[in-house]
């Protein structure tokens, strides 16, 4: 028989749904007694759009190793040159977007792969690691997005497993909300409203099965992509109606709800602090966020967009103003890792033992699109850190994707152009 | 073979720079299809093998193989598997070929063959080579991406889903939160480039819901009121009170400093620093409100003094959402005798905080301050917004500008910049509501009809809603079932019946028999539009809308396909002011005017420019196009003309004398006149520059693209900036010669850079100069000094002199203009390209080859007006082809 789910074409790889107090819900009530080794591995991605000072945020490409120069806009990450690691020569063969450092980051995708049809994409490396990271939480995945695309490119920085874009939060207050706020509703009205929804997809499928007839095979390609959206609502309505009976937890530094005025600065600092407790709750365990960019320079006293930063060469007051963002930045993630090595899991290790972060971009500066800026923190996926890695040219940033995902325990063979993990990696 | 295909496709537009197969890449999509498409693409090839759609190299580069390349890359030795030479000069012979060739474009443009060891081309034959190969590379990828006119089914994009609830609810709905479709790159109307993201559905069922909401939740008539806002007991008294304030503040700190027993707390600063920053800032900004307590019209009004860091703002009452509708601001002001011209506007603008406002417009203030003028504004409250009106005068954006300028004026006069306006007092009424209760309700809702039972009634309202939601679709039955089942159970749960309404129109808003233009087959061959398909097509086209009654009875009576019929419709749209949204839509992606607003401009450099010229600029370029479809005068007017469109603010910039009003109006032009068609317009130069700085590439490359149709290959990605020169004052001539050297960058510049030179006589910001100013560079740590100091400048005397493609030479603009002239073909060839791309909603392809010449050849015979064009296409097969 024709059901809904007939028609709600099922991928190739199937996203599983979530299991009713699952082993990661359970694992919670036992914390206590839980093996060294156990902890969750998670993963954090922070695209930093237009990228970076090139000229000064790059170590001396002639001293790779541990003997290196920390430059001088990363000072703030000095005290912890040994854990983190710097690559040089990663990139994406297929990039050609001057102004998209996020689209095609986390996936490597071909733009112009399908003929005819001027973008095309394929799932982010957060997403794929989602799949299998986020099946014991109440939220598979976060995605931050303050609604600035100005050196992010179109889209999203998370993509789908049919390369839609997934849509990401605007702002701490939203993110405090989703992981903490509590329900003023009653679960029956909870269910209700969850049952209504389910309804409403159910209809509006009606009409989307009396639209097929007479559709050439493009046409129902495009019809797909609307099925596809209604599939990912039921999951997600699905994995809800499991979690409503499961209160949500408060992270043991209380949290107070974010202001809604923070901008730039005081924003990422407290959607950095959001993730870290999210994490100390096990809400979710992977995180990708699409940095601010004007208003992030602004916060710090910039009176240049972005865009006019990027295009910095020659210019002694863009220059300056693009170092100070650099160094924020570093000084941000340098406080991250602070945080996380202060916060113990339940098996006596610290979340950053049991974390991947990278900070980086598609784009290095002006427009260019090779020797990626990529910055890598965190005992999650194995690494081994304190070193400036320069790689043979063109490297695919891929590999490093694969990695993280072989390293975390995502089982993948393969991720978007990879040729193989990168082995210095996983050796001191 | 699709692997290759695909990066066949894609790495012409931006070579990747690597002579390696790249390995392991996931494989998407059907390769059965692809190859099908391919296959009957270089059918089309075979038989008609013009030059529009060939990519053979000339045979003379193969001397070039032979001498640089076959030692390794002969068929025997075939190094890295590359033979040269059994290699075809067809370059779409195959896909294989097509790759290989794109490698060597590649290679050889990142100077990695031949090897360094090895015997290097010569530069003369390494330009010609590089120049024959992107050209024709860039001709393989049209040959190979060809849909063969295949048009993929479309969603409503953001601006026309808008329009269409629009058209249904009868008020202009917010859709901020739906995304953005304008990519950038092609038109919004490209079905396979329009997606649907994982949580559109709930963005669609969202925003429907809010916008039937603010029709639907009417429930009282609006009162229409009128509050007067006299700012001497707001904004001008906050300024008074600063005064004072100020002035105790700064006598404390004179206690402070002037003892040394008491802690600075005690004078209410945080810290010793903290007073002493105090006393030495206060005086400077005392000395502008002393200026401004003394005029005794601070006392009756406001004076748009220069305070704090821009000047006051007058503001309405806030709305708590609501209704909305139409409002009018009235105010009383004058300006300061010597004020100049362009601060005697007031901008005028609506929203809540000071982030979220957006400008409605600017209006000039035309009496004094003696003798004061009363404006009227009509403007609009939207439905449902929370915010409120505001006025101040116009002004920089950007805050380092408003404080540069500032500067400028204190150290001459000790004060700082001095007032232009004065504003007595700001008026807000309305709403004013045309007919309550709004006839909409009873379109949307009307009452059950006699012994109309509940089901029937929710049956009857959804059928309606629905069909004419879906342009005259009947909508599916099990759908309607649906549908009123949850009505049903809402109603039955007690909600009211509105409500339930609306939950159920807010399904249907979001459903694809909405939010796709569906043009089914009869059967699996292509088949032409049906008369409704043509209406809809119709008007999405020239309106972005969905068709209006008129259309829909011509369906009905079966006429629209008539070609009479047809071709009057057309001149209906056309002629109704709702063919603006094709106008705009179409010349922004035409003409890349995204550009527009890519760069801030410092009034450091360009202290005329801002963002009303900005606004106006682009305004410029649609209110031509819409005057050479209503006066029918030839596309070429867009060359070069005799007259320009300008509102009062881009008169002022252009130094046009007597436009008075921020409606566009045509303005003939004196015969030495630089300005008049897009070469002249402020917006073209202001995109071929970077916010400080002319550009010649910029602006070469865009005449190239858009008026003499024919497009450089794109920039090889990863090309470093020519950083070399920082550090001097060279002029834009100057700079340019760098890319003379290299032979990668020669084979396309010295086709570009020309003609930008004759275009060198604009500043970035579009106003015309003899000399070219360039700014001495800082010694490095000077930074923070430069700031607030003028810039020093060093002046060079501009060359305009270039050449065209075809060899012609030109000694200044004017006569670069004069020549571009002789293109007029080609440009209308681009124009025709673009338009059909855009109506039809799919790249233009090749094969579009010989609808372009018809559509062409028929509008010559029309004198080359737009409307020609468009009925030219509207009328051909391919119009009507689905």
């Amino acid at each position: 028989m024709k059901t809904r789910r007939y028609f709600l074409k099922t991928s190739t790889a199937t996203i599983a749904l979530p299991f009713l107090e699952s082993m990661g819900f359970r694992r919670f009530a036992s914390a206590a007694s839980q093996a060294p080794g156990s902890s969750p591995k998670r993963m954090v991605f922070m695209g930093m759009g237009f990228g970076v000072t090139a000229s000064e945020w790059y170590p001396d490409i002639t001293t790779p190793g541990y003997d290196y120069k920390l430059p001088e806009v990363l000072s703030p990450l000095a005290k912890h040159k040994q854990d983190i690691t710097i690559f040089q020569n990663l990139e994406h063969a297929h990039s050609r977007d001057g102004h998209s450092g996020s689209t095609f980051w986390l996936t490597g995708a071909d733009r112009y792969a399908i003929p005819g049809q001027d973008f095309h994409n394929t799932i982010s490396v957060d997403q794929l690691a989602a799949e299998q990271l986020g099946k014991e939480t109440r939220l598979t995945s976060i995605t931050m997005d303050p609604d600035n695309t100005n050196g992010h490119g179109p889209g999203s920085i998370s993509w789908n497993r049919q390369g839609k874009p997934v849509a990401g939060l605007p702002n701490p207050v939203a993110l405090y909300h989703k992981l903490f706020s509590g329900d003023t509703m009653s679960l029956e009205e909870r269910q209700a409203l969850l049952a209504d929804d389910r309804s409403a997809l159910d209809t509006v499928l009606s009409d989307a099965r009396s639209m097929k007839k007479g559709l050439t095979k493009t046409d129902k390609d495009k019809l797909d992509e609307y099925f596809d959206s209604i599939r990912e609502i039921e999951l997600r309505i699905s994995k809800d109606e499991k979690w409503l009976h499961v209160p949500k937890k408060k992270p043991t530094d209380p949290v107070k709800e974010p202001s809604q005025s923070l901008e730039g600065y005081p924003e990422v600092e407290m959607v950095y602090d959001l993730m870290i407790a999210a994490m100390q709750v096990d809400a979710c365990r992977v995180f990708s966020y699409r940095l601010p960019g004007d208003s992030f320079v602004e916060s710090l006293g910039s009176s240049y967009t972005v865009h006019n930063l990027s295009h910095h060469p020659g210019s002694p007051e863009r220059t300056n103003d693009s170092k100070m963002r650099d160094s924020a930045h570093a000084k941000l993630v340098a406080r991250f890792i602070e945080k996380t090595k202060a916060s113990k899991e339940p098996d006596g290790s610290t979340l950053y033992d049991n974390l991947a972060l990278t900070l980086g971009s598609n784009l290095r500066a002006v427009h260019s699109l090779n020797n990626c800026p990529t910055l890598i923190t965190g005992g999650g996926a194995g690494f081994q850190h304190g070193r400036h890695l320069v790689m043979e040219k063109e490297t695919p940033l891929c590999n490093l994707w694969l990695s993280i995902l072989q390293g975390s325990g995502v089982q993948a063979n393969a991720f978007g152009d990879s040729t193989g993990k990168i082995d210095e990696l996983f050796v001191a | 073979m699709h692997r290759l295909l695909s990066r066949v496709i894609a790495s012409f537009s931006f070579p990747s720079g690597r002579l390696y197969p790249v390995q392991s890449r996931s494989v998407q999509g059907s390769v059965a299809l692809l190859l099908t498409f391919c296959a009957s693409v270089f059918d089309t090839v075979a038989q008609d093998a013009t030059s529009a759609n060939a990519a053979v190299m000339p045979e003379k580069h193969f001397a070039v193989f032979e001498k640089y390349c076959l030692d390794c890359h002969d068929a025997d030795t075939e190094k890295g598997k590359v033979n040269l030479e059994d290699l075809s000069f067809n370059i779409i012979e195959d896909i294989p070929t097509a790759g290989l060739w794109q490698d060597i474009l590649d290679s050889i443009n990142a100077g990695e063959m031949p090897p360094e060891d090895k015997k290097q081309i010569s530069n003369k034959e390494k330009a010609e080579l590089l120049r024959d190969l992107s050209t024709r590379m860039v001709k393989a990828r049209g040959i190979l991406s060809d849909s063969g006119g295949l048009i993929t089914m479309r969603r409503l994009n953001r601006r026309e889903y808008q329009n269409t609830l629009e058209t249904l609810l009868g008020f202009r709905p917010d859709v901020s939160t739906l995304p953005d479709d304008d990519s950038g790159a092609g038109f919004d109307t490209a079905g396979a480039s329009l997606f649907f993201s994982s949580d559109q559905f709930e963005q669609y069922r969202a925003t429907a819901t809010n916008a039937l909401k603010a029709v639907l939740n009417q429930t009282e008539k609006p009162k229409s009121r009128t509050v007067r806002i006299e700012p001497e007991e707001t904004t001008s008294k906050e300024i008074f009170e600063q005064y004072e304030e100020a002035k105790l503040r700064y006598e404390q700190a004179k206690a402070y400093l002037s003892q040394k027993e008491k802690p600075p707390t005690d004078f209410g600063f945080r810290d010793d620093a903290h007073a002493k920053k105090q006393f030495n800032r206060i005086p400077q900004s005392q000395a502008e409100k002393e200026d401004y307590i003394r005029r005794p019209e601070a006392k009756t009004g406001v004076v748009m003094t220069h305070s704090g860091n821009r000047t006051p703002t007058v503001a309405g009452p806030t709305s708590k959402g609501g209704a909305g509708g139409k409002y009018i601001l009235r105010v009383r002001a004058g300006y300061y005798e010597n004020s100049p011209e362009r601060e005697r506007y007031l901008e005028y603008r609506f929203g809540k905080g000071a982030r979220d406002t957006a400008v409605l417009g600017y209006i000039k203030v035309t009496g004094t301050v003696e003798n004061p003028v009363v404006l009227e504004i009509p403007v609009e409250h939207p439905p449902g917004v929370e915010g409120r009106f505001t006025i101040h005068q116009r002004d920089y954006k950007e805050k380092p500008s408003r404080n540069y300028i500032n500067a400028l004026h204190r150290k001459k006069n000790g004060i700082g910049q001095l007032p232009s306006l004065w504003v007595d007092y700001l008026e807000v009424e309305g709403p004013f509501v045309d007919e309550w209760p709004n006839p909409m309700l009873d379109e949307l809702v009307p009452p059950a009809e006699k012994g109309e039972d509940k089901s029937n009634y929710a049956r009857r309202l959804i059928t309606r809603f629905a069909t004419r939601a879906f342009r005259e679709r009947e909508p599916d039955d099990e759908f309607v079932d649906k549908l009123v089942a949850r009505y049903l159970s809402k109603s039955n749960g007690g909600e009211d019946s509105r409500s339930a309404f609306i939950d159920s129109y807010a399904l249907i808003l979001s459903s694809p028999g909405f939010i796709y233009l569906r043009e089914p087959r009869e059967g699996d061959r292509p088949g032409r539009l049906n008369d409704r398909e043509i209406a809809v097509r119709l008007s999405y086209f020239l309106w972005s809308s969905p068709p209006d009654e008129e259309l829909l009875s011509l369906v009905k009576e079966g006429t629209l396909s008539d070609p009479t019929v047809l071709r009057g419709q057309t001149d209906r749209l056309l002629n109704d002011p709702r063919s603006d949204a094709f106008i705009s839509a179409f010349a922004h992606q035409w003409l890349d005017m995204n550009r527009l607003d890519m760069f801030e401009f410092s009034a450091r450099y360009h202290p005329e420019f801002d963002e009303a010229v900005r606004t106006s600029a682009r305004g410029e370029v649609y209110a031509t196009i819409r005057h050479l479809i209503d006066e029918k005068l030839p596309l070429q007017k867009l060359l070069k003309a005799d007259f320009v469109l300008a509102n009062n603010i881009l008169a002022d910039f252009y130094r046009l004398r007597g436009v008075e009003g921020s409606e566009f109006r045509k303005v003939s032009l004196p015969e030495d006149s630089p300005r008049g068609g897009l070469l002249g317009a402020a917006a073209t130069h202001i995109m071929g520059s970077d916010g400080q700085r002319s550009s010649p590439v910029e602006r070469g490359s865009w005449v190239l693209r858009h008026l003499l149709n024919d497009p450089p290959p794109p920039a090889p990605a990863n090309v470093p900036m020519l950083t070399r020169f920082a550090g001097q004052a060279l002029s834009a001539r100057a700079l340019e010669k760098a890319h003379q050297e290299q032979p990668q960058c020669a084979q396309c510049h010295e086709k570009i850079d020309p003609i930008g030179f004759g275009m060198e006589n604009f500043t970035a910001a579009g106003l015309w100069r003899d000399m070219e100013a360039v700014e001495l560079p800082v010694p490095e740590g000077d930074e923070k000094k430069r700031k607030k100091a003028a810039p020093q400048f060093k002046e060079f005397e501009i060359d305009p002199s270039g050449k065209l493609p075809r060899g012609e030479t030109f000694s200044d603009y004017y006569e670069l203009r004069d020549k571009i002239m002789g293109y007029s073909d080609s440009f209308s060839r681009g124009f025709t390209e673009h338009l059909i791309a855009y109506a039809l909603g799919r790249p233009y392809c090749i094969s579009d080859h010989n609808l372009a010449t018809d559509i062409g050849e028929q509008a010559a015979g029309e004198g080359n007006v737009i409307p020609a064009f468009i009925h030219a296409l509207v009328q051909s097969e391919s119009f009507r082809k689905k």
